[in-house]
């Protein structure tokens, strides 16, 4: 019974620490402009991340070492350290966009405006990251951001044209009068908001601080081939409640408050409540999630210890890289540049670095020196291949499109 | 006396970038990089010691990166001299594919310097640090 | 000395030709007069892409993923291990031995 109740924690965990501000910026952009042709970004994105996370929760329970401590010795000192580089920026503009996305939450319920929450949202994540227990941390969180489910039943409570959204699933082309690029790098930026580099890290951080071992493979594996589609469901809902009320009227997303006028349209107020608790929850926690891992990647990669179950001076610098993150990060916010803007730039930015960080996980759970009996299997690794080349094309694509399409325009 | 998992292997296999694990199981660094004792006619090198730091990753990383952070390493250093961080190979106690255990404390290191001066100067200043 | 003064050394034969880049070092376990073990090195490997290698396709222990095992034995079949005994200088970067390149053994026996 402790187990079935632990592993739906960690599944409902898991729902609501899918969903960050990428997911709900990009979903809401998407949905307003090209309806559901998107759609298929997102499960691309949510297969891909399953996938990625399992490998790398898999290596993580049987080496009882997290990721990062892999990559080094893999790849050897130079392309490992251009890995390190790219994970620590990229850990830091999401930060960033999440320290923003907290400030835009607090501007949506309060009116006072976003840049006097900004300092304040840092602190708040780092005094989490300082001294709360990591069980309590995720799991509040987790929790308290599932109230997300509230964008699917308001698409029972719009009017909502069921046989147009699924057909835009089933047969996705670019939509009538949108410029081909701009749809393609949206595509991308879903893709790239489901497959975040810091959340493998901190799944399998997270893992290890949590003590997985082989034994906790299956429980793992809930957490990832349940918890993170479901998550991608809710992306999608958000998608979708944008399509009825936002689509008609042409509106360009670029406001948080946008993202969340389906469900006012729906159930006014009691609707608002849940939705600014749930995106409060799932963008506070992202951010202290990138900032511990932007401690973890440094930590791991040089060797220091490393994480919230040792007390703060047994992992000094580990403390030390989480405090700097979070210092630069707040501090970039705060020179006012668009939260929404930083977030699509981290999440397309982020689709382009996934190769390297997903191939050195590829090829160690392929070491059947390491990995003994839970080595890849054949179709796991047809998948991965096949992942692995998707996303070398993404990555390939990405920074053109950034280009051409001017971020989206 | 060290316990060797392979008794043939390479240094990428079992020791470069390997996480160094000290007696409590605490993690000591990683090697950077690894010390032989100089050739004689007849005698092939041995491993002698292991090397951490700054002032030895830089040299591996080669190039005008590597000068820089040895340059930068040999700054932080808070004695003198350039010869990186040394674990002498007595005390490793256990090398396997995924880190190397040791005989000592990472306390007792060398490399503990950086990591005392952290824990001293910044973390140990913030309230609440003693959880 | 350190193994950041023999890896990536260029490798001339006796013969002036070249063999390959150092990638690797190869060490065997001697048992020592009073008990103990020490690590001796055996042999410089040196040849083609030392990443492969370095990920660990060197040896048969890799299960996949298609087409890396192929690929990779593939750009290492050029790879020699020169043993210790047949180096007669070393001035990084450069590391003259004593036999000629196609007296050389390939690199890594294959275990399973």
């Amino acid at each position: 019974m402790k187990a079935v109740l632990s592993m739906t924690l960690g599944v409902m965990t898991a729902i609501g620490g899918f969903v960050d501000i990428g997911n709900l910026v990009t979903s809401g952009i998407t949905g307003a402009r090209f309806g559901m042709t998107l759609a298929w970004a997102v499960l691309v994105g949510t297969a891909g991340m399953v996938l990625f996370a399992e490998m790398a929760g898999r290596v993580t329970a049987v080496t009882r070492k997290p990721i990062f401590h892999v990559v080094r010795e893999r790849l050897g000192v130079r392309v490992s350290l251009v890995n390190a580089a790219a994970s620590t920026f990229l850990n830091l503009i999401t930060l960033a966009a999440e320290i923003g996305g907290v400030s835009l939450v607090l501007q949506m319920v309060t009116g006072i405006s976003y840049l006097i929450w900004v300092p304040l949202a840092g602190l708040a994540a780092w005094l989490v990251i300082w001294r709360m227990p990591f069980q309590w941390m995720e799991n509040i969180f987790g929790l308290l951001g599932l109230g997300m489910i509230v964008f699917v039943v308001a698409l029972f409570r719009l009017p909502t044209d069921w046989h147009a959204l699924w057909h835009q699933v089933i047969s996705p082309a670019v939509p009538a009068g949108q410029p081909a690029p701009t749809w393609w790098f949206y595509a991308v930026s879903l893709i790239g908001a489901c497959i975040v580099p810091y959340q493998v890290i901190f799944f399998s951080s997270g893992g290890r601080e949590e003590g997985w071992t082989s034994k906790s493979i299956t429980e793992m594996r809930v957490n990832a081939l349940i918890g993170f589609p479901l998550g991608g469901l809710l992306s999608l809902a958000i998608m979708a409640a944008a399509v009825p009320v936002l689509q008609p009227l042409n509106i360009q997303v670029s406001h948080l408050d946008q993202v969340a006028l389906p469900v006012a349209s729906a159930f006014g107020r009691a609707g608002l409540a849940f939705v600014f608790v749930s995106f409060f929850a799932a963008t506070f926690a992202a951010a202290a999630e990138s900032a511990l891992s932007s401690g973890y990647s440094v930590a791991q990669y040089m060797g220091w210890s490393w994480g919230k179950r040792h007390p703060p001076s047994a992992a000094a610098r580990f403390h030390l890289v989480c405090l700097a993150s979070v210092i630069a990060a707040t501090a970039f916010t705060l020179t006012t540049i668009d939260p929404v803007t930083v977030t699509i730039f981290a999440v397309v930015l982020g689709a382009a670095a996934v190769p390297l960080t997903y191939f050195p996980i590829l090829i160690v759970a392929n070491d059947a020196r390491v990995m003994g009996q839970r080595v890849n299997r054949r179709w796991v690794n047809a998948a991965g291949t096949f992942f692995l080349t998707i996303m070398v094309v993404v990555s390939l694509v990405s920074v053109p499109l950034l280009i051409i399409t001017k971020a989206g325009q | 006396m060290t316990r060797w998992d392979e008794d043939e292997f390479t240094a990428n296999d079992l020791l470069l970038d390997r996480e160094l694990i000290d007696c409590h199981g605490m993690p000591a660094g990683r090697v950077d990089d690894l010390e032989l004792s100089d050739p004689e006619p007849g005698e092939p090198p041995v491993l002698t010691a292991l090397l951490c730091g700054p002032t030895a990753f830089g040299p591996r990383l080669g190039g005008r990166l590597g000068t820089w952070w040895q340059a930068i390493g040999r700054r932080l250093r808070l004695v003198s001299g350039s010869y990186p961080n040394r674990i002498d190979a007595g005390l490793i106690d256990h090398v396997d594919r995924l880190e190397i255990t040791l005989l000592a404390a990472r306390e007792h290191l060398d490399s503990y310097r950086f990591r005392r001066w952290t824990e001293e100067k910044i973390i140990g200043r913030i309230p609440g640090d003693t959880t | 000395m350190r193994t950041s003064e023999l890896i990536g050394c260029q490798v001339y034969d006796t013969a002036g030709q070249h063999v390959g880049t150092v990638h690797d070092l190869h060490f065997r376990l001697r048992p020592q007069p009073g008990g103990s073990q020490a690590c001796q090195l055996d042999a410089l490997e040196c040849g083609g892409i030392g990443f492969g290698h370095r990920l660990g396709y060197g040896e048969n222990a890799m299960r996949g993923p298609w087409p890396f095992p192929q690929l990779f034995r593939y750009l290492a079949r050029r790879s020699v291990a020169v043993p210790w005994t047949e180096v007669t200088a070393v001035n990084r970067p450069r590391i003259d031995i004593s036999s000629r390149r196609d007296q050389l053994q390939p690199a890594r026996r294959q275990r399973t």
